[in-house]
């Protein structure tokens, strides 16, 4: 399903953000991406969610060569990956219920379909009786929560999640893993970074190390 | 899970009525999200047509001054006459035919005969009251006259000096004379005023589209954090465009309207106010306001603006 070879990745100074990572996730998977600050863990997910291409090397998304199709197309594949981040990246001027529709709107579903998908998925994650409220009045559990409900409602097969539970406490945090889990279970493939050792040891998943951009094991 | 990842929309080709009530759902998602977005940013909108009605404003009543000189000019260019001094004893044949000898010419637009009679009449009331000093004039010493007026295409001095020379050589004309000097002088005039006129119109409206370009600009940049968004989540760079190109046309249109509305403010308010008072230093001329078919342009120009700058507005300021 993800598969990396030898890729690369420069912003142009300093070190290489990535050297020479090669590696392999298999459809159905959940994996963990630990490593400290700075270790390359972000860059990893946004080459995955096409935010950047690889300086070097060739990063496929279920074959596709990702740093070689057009800009053109990249809108579509995006639509094939949901991102979840550590702050949440919620649209403070619209209702939950509008954030959560967003990704169906760009594709040109009809807005009955998509209210009715937006509140199955609400009701996933618990948040059905939310619906009209603003993220700002939310606590950030429940923002989380949005995100990751936005990330999956158009039902992607891969889910990428940067930090998610970096700004929760950590009874929040395990909320958290298990939505991903859950949904984990429902078909996705999962990629979630994290520096947060207790997750890692408490929940037995797949574990890639980076160090200073390179993959250590 | 459903959604393809091969960068394809889905295998095969869509049928037609789904194609169609996609386009419909994405046309009704622009006016719902162009809406919510007026209501949502009031403040910015009211500025950006604030802007663009100023920055239209000026071309407009660059425009306005420009029609009505160039009105001036036309009917000043009416004034464009030769006049064929006839011999005295022309018979009425030889005088009829002579006008339709004038009047076959192309550049001729109409011919005006003036008897002898009238000539003296006109020559005393331009005395007024001294009328009487004609009263010892034995005979009439004014000869008939032929007022020749040309067609506005041909009014320019190459062309008049060659139809003078024409009605010079006709049997019967005396002399003929028109106002050289002038005509060349006034013909320059026009030249410039043209010339002039469309460069800096121009100038006028490249300024506009620059200031139109930077207010979306603003806005565009005002929103990165919604774009950026929009973009994760797989929305292509035509959907995130089309509610601000439809946003900077209706910006376009209010700000034009209040452009002109501006303006006609304050073309009533001079009429009212002033033209009494200068009346009579312009003459017979009427100040007017643009025709509809103007207004109409200059509101297609504004829309026309608004979705350039629209269309413009991400440049490098925004990540793709």
């Amino acid at each position: 399903m993800i598969r990396l070879h030898h890729v690369y990745k420069n912003y142009g100074m300093g070190p290489d953000a990535l050297s020479d990572v090669s590696l392999h996730v298999e459809e159905g998977e959940f994996v963990f991406v630990t490593g400290p600050s700075g270790a390359g863990k972000s860059t990893l997910l946004k080459l995955l969610f096409l935010a950047e291409r690889p300086t070097k090397g060739q990063v496929f998304i279920n074959g596709v060569n990702v740093g070689s199709i057009s800009r053109r197309k990249v809108p579509y594949l995006r639509r094939a990956v949901g991102v979840v981040f550590q702050d949440f990246k919620l649209l403070p001027s619209l209702t939950v219920l509008d954030n959560v529709s967003f990704p169906l709107e760009v594709t040109g579903m009809g807005r009955r379909e998509i209210v009715k998908r937006v509140r199955r998925v609400l009701k996933f994650v618990g948040l059905e009786d939310r619906e009209r409220a603003y993220p700002l009045e939310l606590s950030g559990g429940e923002q989380q929560r949005v995100a990751i409900a936005r990330s999956v409602v158009n039902e992607p097969p891969i889910l990428l999640a940067d930090e998610p539970t970096g700004n929760l406490d950590s009874e929040l945090t395990l909320d958290i893993i298990r939505l991903m889990e859950y949904i984990h279970e429902r078909g996705a493939t999962v990629l979630m970074t994290t520096h947060n050792k207790d997750i890692v040891e408490r929940f037995h998943k797949r574990v890639l190390s980076l160090r200073a951009g390179r993959i250590v094991s | 899970m459903k959604t393809l990842v091969s960068g394809e929309k889905r295998p095969g080709p869509v049928p037609i009525h789904e194609r169609v009530s996609m386009l419909t759902a994405r046309i009704t998602y622009i006016f719902r999200k162009v809406l919510r977005n007026f209501g949502a940013y009031p403040m910015v909108h009211f500025l950006a047509v604030m802007t663009i009605g100023i920055s239209l404003f000026i071309p407009s009543a660059y425009l306005f001054v420009y029609y009505n000189l160039t009105g001036l000019l036309t009917k000043f260019g009416e004034e464009v006459h030769i006049s064929a001094y006839l011999s005295d004893f022309l018979s009425d044949d030889a005088t009829d035919a002579l006008m339709a000898q004038i009047l076959d010419i192309k550049e001729v637009d109409r011919v005006e005969y003036i008897t002898k009679d009238d000539a003296l009449m006109y020559l005393s009331e331009s005395f007024g009251g001294q009328a009487d000093v004609l009263e010892g004039l034995e005979g009439n010493p004014l000869p008939a006259s032929m007022e020749v007026m040309l067609k506005e295409e041909f009014r320019t001095p190459d062309d008049v000096s060659l139809v003078a020379s024409k009605i010079e050589r006709m049997n019967g004309v005396e002399d003929v004379i028109f106002a050289q000097e002038w005509l060349a002088r006034f013909h320059e005039a026009v030249k410039i005023v043209r010339i002039g006129g469309i460069a800096v119109a121009i100038i006028l409206a490249l300024a506009a589209v620059a200031i139109i370009s930077n207010t979306i600009r603003l806005i565009v940049f005002a929103r990165k954090d919604e774009i950026e968004i929009m973009r994760l989540v797989g929305a292509t760079r035509l959907f995130i465009k089309a509610p601000l190109v439809v946003e900077g046309m209706i910006q376009g249109a209010l700000g034009a309207a209040l452009a002109v509305g501006a303006l006609w403010g304050l073309y009533q308010l001079f009429m009212e106010q002033y033209y009494s008072e200068f009346g009579l230093f312009f003459g017979a001329v009427d100040i007017v306001f643009f025709p509809n078919t103007i207004l109409l342009s200059i509101l297609l120009g504004g829309v026309l603006l608004g979705m350039l700058g629209g269309l413009f507005s991400f440049g490098r300021s925004i990540r793709v």
